[in-house]
């Protein structure tokens, strides 16, 4: 009847009705959708909670009993056999298991770290993380990857090393941060690399190299020749946060080769390193500089070196166009003891600013 | 034909060309934003940004908060602006000219001591009364910046003034900001390899969350319906909208509740405009046009993660004044900006963008209404084919609905904030009701507002908020919600 009664109405009422049919039925797709995902979220949720408290108490258990009991091997194995049992059970529970270990391995050193590698070994999770890393899917790549590095599975780092050429952007970043993070030479992949590091990633990477033991952090000098722009301000940039102090004269030498905006970044990373023998270098390029940031960078090494003698260099900076660089020469030479004698307001309220205590 | 039949055949296609257009748009804009979310989704997926909180590389950031009257709520807001985890920032609270006892507040509570601070007034702003820093080493990354009232553009062109860092985050003091939402906000100008300009987060409503000590400990929905409908409303514009505006470098506005600029960037194109109530939007456009008229290449960026909660307006009079000055805004900028207006030298925003917002944001409530009048001019006159006139109605009504799913649906693959199974029902409700409720008062602000700017209205209204007030012990909840 209701089709028939459809089929009375006029073609362009037909038209109008269906599309309206079309927006409801999608509409109530789209709730289902919803409903589904949250009966999914649900049911895991309970799982997982259902579940959760149980793996970490027997995982904590492994790791401390076995740590401080008498017979370790014993403990260890019979602790073993009950996560065994609950691996069994289903492939979720398995995934669980993996998520709880390598985020229990994340907070733990020495011995108990060692513990839980041999669990995550013993239980087969080792051959999961692998088959992860060799499927298609390249978020189970990516999270294969981090188990692995995590674990620090380091014979696995073969299954890895292919994926640097990845036409997945996000692979290629994932797989450098895990080898920055396992790789025996951590940075090696720098040699090869030719796309732009962005400043995220290299955040990405010192956070790794940060828990990265220090006789394996490279030796960040081979590197400042490279071609590839970002990989040379990087490597100086970790020059700095690892302290390398006798590359100071290669960034030195770098300082005539590089453009501006590394010029500036070197600048920097000689002040923080406090490369007093820099001095002469960075004078004479304050001397010939136009680049406002460029003349800013250089007063800020004078003034955290702290030597007076570029004071004739410095002064005539006080009476430049741009008020930034007049406000660090006057800065500069208040802090390196030079005589000032100011009549103009400007500079005056400049020194009265940089002299206040809650202002420096 | 009589001239009769030629105006109701212009009337009517007209109004018809229009509505199929706007659904379109509004439908190839849900299919980018979609595209885009799960893509950003995908991209971060294993970034735990827990870890890189602390991180001495992480780019320094000015946090600029301009403040009027908030004497209520100014300590708590403050500091929980002071306690936003990560690791190299500073705070701006630019005063401007608070008649209540906002100032001495902040004197107290923060030890604050006035110093001679030596501002580059590259931007020209009503006059500094003076410039305080605290005296307790807690608060080292603390400075209060007393001004002559000139509104809220102003006090962030004061502010513009006074920072420090080369990035600025300009927020509204009464913004419960999450804990990671700098280093996220600050993640797209690191990782992008183009020159990023500004980067905005998804404003979520706070009202009924429950709020501690400045902190969103739990999220709940609104339990009035008003909030409800602004809810969805926030859901549509920022997960529909925005997400693909930002994919397609078409972004006009980033909210002026949370948003991230290069400081150089802004203060060359100007700063904020005083002559304009949608100050966030026109300085965006006009960052936008300084740079495409130099040629210099750049992004605007948004993120679909929610970095901000903001308390909703609770009753038809606050929301009408909001509206109200949205719809000046919107239009001041468009008028502002009319040499944009499909031209090809400013790209996306010429040809793209800024029709999009001419036709379908702010002429919108016009065609609206004449389409109502025509409506009731046709009952009167007896001539309406009411199968064709319900069909379309429903065809209108049923669009709106998967609109309003979608994004519920947008909300569920993406933050889910809302967890509790009613929660998707009361939505669903509002999105029901929303075409009956809530939009017609909405479009009949819209256009009294632009009434309001012909007849030469220029100010922001009182918008009165009643702040996270504590209701009972322990627990601070947004009360008078119903």
């Amino acid at each position: 009847m209701t089709v028939s009664w459809f089929k009375s109405l006029p073609f362009n009422i037909q038209a109008l009705l269906s599309i309206c049919f079309f927006f409801l039925i999608l509409s109530l797709l789209f709730i289902l959708i919803i409903q589904i995902s949250q009966l999914v979220k649900s049911v895991s949720t309970y799982f997982r909670n259902k579940y959760i408290g149980e793996i970490q108490n027997e995982v904590s258990l492994i790791v401390v009993q076995s740590a401080f009991s008498e017979t370790p091997d014993a403990s260890f194995q019979y602790k073993l056999k009950k996560l065994q049992a609950l691996k069994k059970k289903s492939r979720y529970l398995s995934m669980i298991i993996m998520n709880e270990i390598v985020s229990m391995k994340k907070n733990l050193t020495g011995e108990s770290a060692e513990y839980l590698e041999n669990v995550y070994r013993q239980l087969g999770l080792r051959e999961i993380s692998i088959s992860k890393v060799k499927s298609r899917n390249w978020k189970r790549i990516a999270k294969g990857m981090r188990e692995i590095e995590v674990m620090q599975q380091t014979d696995t780092i073969h299954h890895l090393v292919k994926y640097l050429h990845s036409s997945n952007y996000y692979l290629r970043r994932e797989v450098r941060l895990c080898l920055a993070g396992i790789a025996p030479k951590p940075l090696f992949f720098l040699d090869t690399i030719n796309e732009f590091l962005s400043e995220w990633e290299r955040m990405l990477l010192f956070e790794k190299l940060k828990q990265r033991p220090a006789e394996l952090i490279p030796d960040f000098s081979a590197w400042y020749r490279h071609p590839n722009k970002s990989v040379v301000s990087f490597c100086v940039e970790m020059t700095v946060q690892f302290g390398q102090m006798q590359n100071i004269g290669k960034l030195e030498a770098l300082l005539m080769e590089a453009d501006k905006q590394l010029i500036c970044h070197i600048i920097d990373s000689l002040r923080r390193m406090e490369a007093v023998q820099s001095l002469n270098a960075v004078g004479s390029i304050l001397s010939k500089s136009q680049s406002s940031k460029l003349i800013i960078s250089c007063l800020q090494f004078i003034r955290s070196i702290g030597d007076n003698s570029c004071e004739k260099i410095v002064t005539p900076f006080i009476r430049h166009k741009n008020p930034m660089v007049r406000m660090e020469a006057i800065r500069t030479l208040h802090e390196t003891g030079a005589s000032l004698s100011l009549n103009d307001r400007e500079r005056r309220s400049m020194l009265a600013h940089i002299q206040h205590p809650l202002l420096s | 034909m009589s001239a009769r039949e030629i105006i109701a055949y212009l009337v009517e296609g007209s109004i018809f060309i229009y509505a199929i257009s706007i659904s379109l748009a509004y439908i190839l804009l849900a299919v980018f934003s979609m595209i885009e979310l799960r893509r950003h989704l995908k991209k971060n997926f294993f970034i735990d940004h827990h870890d890189l909180l602390r991180s001495s590389l992480a780019p320094s950031v000015s946090l600029l908060a301009p403040a009027y009257n908030e004497g209520l709520t100014i300590i708590d807001n403050v500091k929980s602006l002071l306690s936003i985890q990560y690791n190299n920032f500073e705070v701006v609270i630019i005063n401007d000219g608070s008649k209540d006892d906002t100032m001495a507040k902040l004197i107290e509570a923060f030890r604050l001591e006035k110093v001679p601070f030596h501002m580059v007034e590259r931007l020209k702003t009503k006059p500094i009364r003076g410039i305080y820093r605290s005296t307790d080493r807690a608060f080292s990354n603390l400075t209060i910046v007393d001004k002559e009232n000139g509104g809220k553009s102003d006090a962030l062109n004061v502010g513009l003034n006074v920072s420090s860092n080369s990035l600025v985050a300009c927020i509204d003091v009464d913004c419960i900001i999450e804990s990671d939402a700098l280093l996220k906000m600050v993640k797209p100008f690191m990782e992008d390899k183009e020159n990023v300009i500004a980067s905005g987060g998804v404003v979520r409503i706070a009202n009924s969350c429950v709020i501690e000590e400045g902190r969103l400990i739990k999220v709940n929905l609104p339990t009035s319906q008003l909030a409800r409908f602004q809810v969805l409303e926030y859901l549509r514009a920022f997960l529909l909208g925005r997400m693909a505006w930002s994919k397609l470098n078409g972004l006009l506005l980033i909210s002026g509740a949370f948003g991230m600029f290069k400081r150089e960037v802004a203060v060359v194109a100007g700063g904020y405009s005083t002559n304009t109530v949608g100050e966030d939007m026109e300085l965006v456009v006009r960052m936008r046009a300084y740079l495409l008229e130099r040629k210099i290449r750049f992004k605007i960026k948004y993120i679909p993660d929610p970095l901000c909660w903001t308390e909703a307006p609770s009753s038809n009079k606050i929301l009408s004044r909001q509206r109200n000055r949205w719809a000046r805004g919107t239009f001041e900028v468009l008028k502002n900006h009319r040499y944009m207006f499909f031209n090809p030298r400013y790209k996306v925003m010429g040809l793209l963008s800024y029709p999009f917002w001419f036709f379908f944001e702010w002429m919108a409530p016009f065609i609206e209404a004449i389409g109502v009048l025509y409506f009731i001019f046709l009952w009167i006159t007896g001539a309406i084919w009411w199968t064709h006139a319900l069909a379309l109605l429903g065809l209108v009504y049923f669009f709106a609905l998967f609109i309003s799913t979608f994004s519920l649906l947008a909300e569920e693959m993406s933050y889910f904030k809302y967890t509790k199974r009613s929660d998707l029902w009361k939505m669903v409700l509002a999105a029901m009701f929303e075409p009956f409720l809530y939009h017609p008062k909405v479009t009949f602000w819209s256009l009294k507002g632009n009434l309001d700017l012909f007849k030469g209205t220029k100010s922001w209204g009182d918008m009165t908020r009643e702040g996270f007030k504590p209701k009972t012990k322990g627990k601070f909840i947004r009360h008078n919600d119903s």
